[in-house]
């Protein structure tokens, strides 16, 4: 009776917390350009709050010994695989400092999200324009 | 004249070269040289409306209690800025974001001032028409009353940085989502954007 009862609450409460997924395989995270001699995967965590959403938190760690830029941005795919068309999925841009690690957190625009893709760029000199609405899609946007 | 005219362009390059073009503050320099200016733009609204988004959704206060989705409606947002600012630039942002998100719905039958889309009580005045199939006319009783509403304020405050040489325009996106049976604010978030320009860099 006792074993039951225990069951019946852990079964309560685990419906009401994040449920934790198993780390991502590391082809979630694509480093482009280079930057992955730049910067080294320190923490990765996945997550599926009460809401349903996923969310990710990744840390990326400046193995150098100088400042550098960098640009990321995180896609939410459906189980079929397609890129969910979100205004939460933007180029964001950073300034690293030498052995700083940077923080990247993202939570899906929707429950139906069931994978994520993270690109990690070298800003460049097109990416000036991308605030022009005509080059929106400029670089995989 | 021609001994005024070396001296004029050295003045001129020595201007041009103080006038900086606007900076956001906190962003890396190289991605800060294009297309900004000191006040609010279509980046700016994006930025907020994201930053709003992902907060709320992170809260869990959008989870509405034994599934469904919550009825919102649009309340009044301040604009206490120096521009002239259609707050459905925002809005509309959100919006599509929530209806996205599969918990919330927004009504557009009520909003503060009047509702956004009045047709909702123009297509009733067609009752009683005998030119309309009244089967297919809207019943009384089938409009959903808002369970929660989103209000706010945007705020703008002009300093001088530098020592006077330049002046920093911060905005404050500032929102909330209010539970409209009790009163109580389920959530609320703040955005603050930051631009650094010359003097005669213009924010409105």
């Amino acid at each position: 009776m006792f074993k039951i009862l225990m069951i019946f609450i852990v079964a309560i409460f685990s419906g009401c917390t994040t449920q934790y997924l198993p780390p991502p395989p590391m082809t979630n995270i694509i480093f482009l350009e280079g930057t992955d001699k730049k910067f080294k995967i320190v923490n990765e965590a996945l997550a599926r709050n009460s809401g349903g959403f996923m969310q990710v938190e990744v840390d990326l760690f400046n193995v150098n010994s100088y400042a550098g830029e960098v640009a990321y941005r995180v896609d939410w795919r459906d189980s079929n695989g397609f890129t969910i068309d979100t205004i939460m999925s933007r180029w964001i841009y950073v300034l690293v400092e030498p052995h700083r690690e940077i923080h990247i957190k993202a939570i899906a625009p929707t429950p139906k999200a069931t994978n994520y893709r993270i690109r990690v760029m070298n800003p460049n000199s097109y990416d000036k324009e991308r605030v022009n609405s005509y080059r929106y899609q400029q670089k995989g946007q | 004249m021609k001994k005024y005219l070396i001296p004029s362009f050295s003045l001129a390059f020595l201007l041009a070269g103080c006038a900086s073009a606007p900076q956001y503050v906190g962003v890396p320099s190289t991605q800060n040289t294009k297309n900004i200016s000191m006040g609010i733009d279509h980046a700016d609204f994006q930025r907020a409306a994201t930053d709003a988004i992902e907060s709320m959704l992170r809260s869990g206060a959008l989870n509405k209690r034994g599934g469904g989705r919550y009825v919102l409606a649009i309340s009044t947002v301040i604009n206490d800025t120096m521009q002239r600012i259609d707050i459905d630039q925002l809005i509309k942002k959100i919006r599509i974001a929530l209806l996205q998100s599969g918990k919330v719905v927004v009504t557009t039958a009520v909003r503060a001032g009047g509702a956004e889309d009045t047709m909702s009580y123009d297509a009733r005045e067609l009752r009683g028409n005998s030119e309309f199939n009244q089967k297919t006319v809207a019943k009384k009783g089938q409009l959903i009353a808002p369970d929660l509403s989103l209000s706010g304020k945007i705020i703008q405050r002009n300093s001088s940085v530098d020592g006077g040489d330049k002046q920093r325009v911060d905005y404050y996106f500032q929102l909330t989502v209010t539970d409209i049976s009790s009163g109580l604010a389920f959530w609320e978030g703040e955005s603050v954007i930051g631009k650094v320009g010359s003097n005669s860099s213009s924010s409105w």
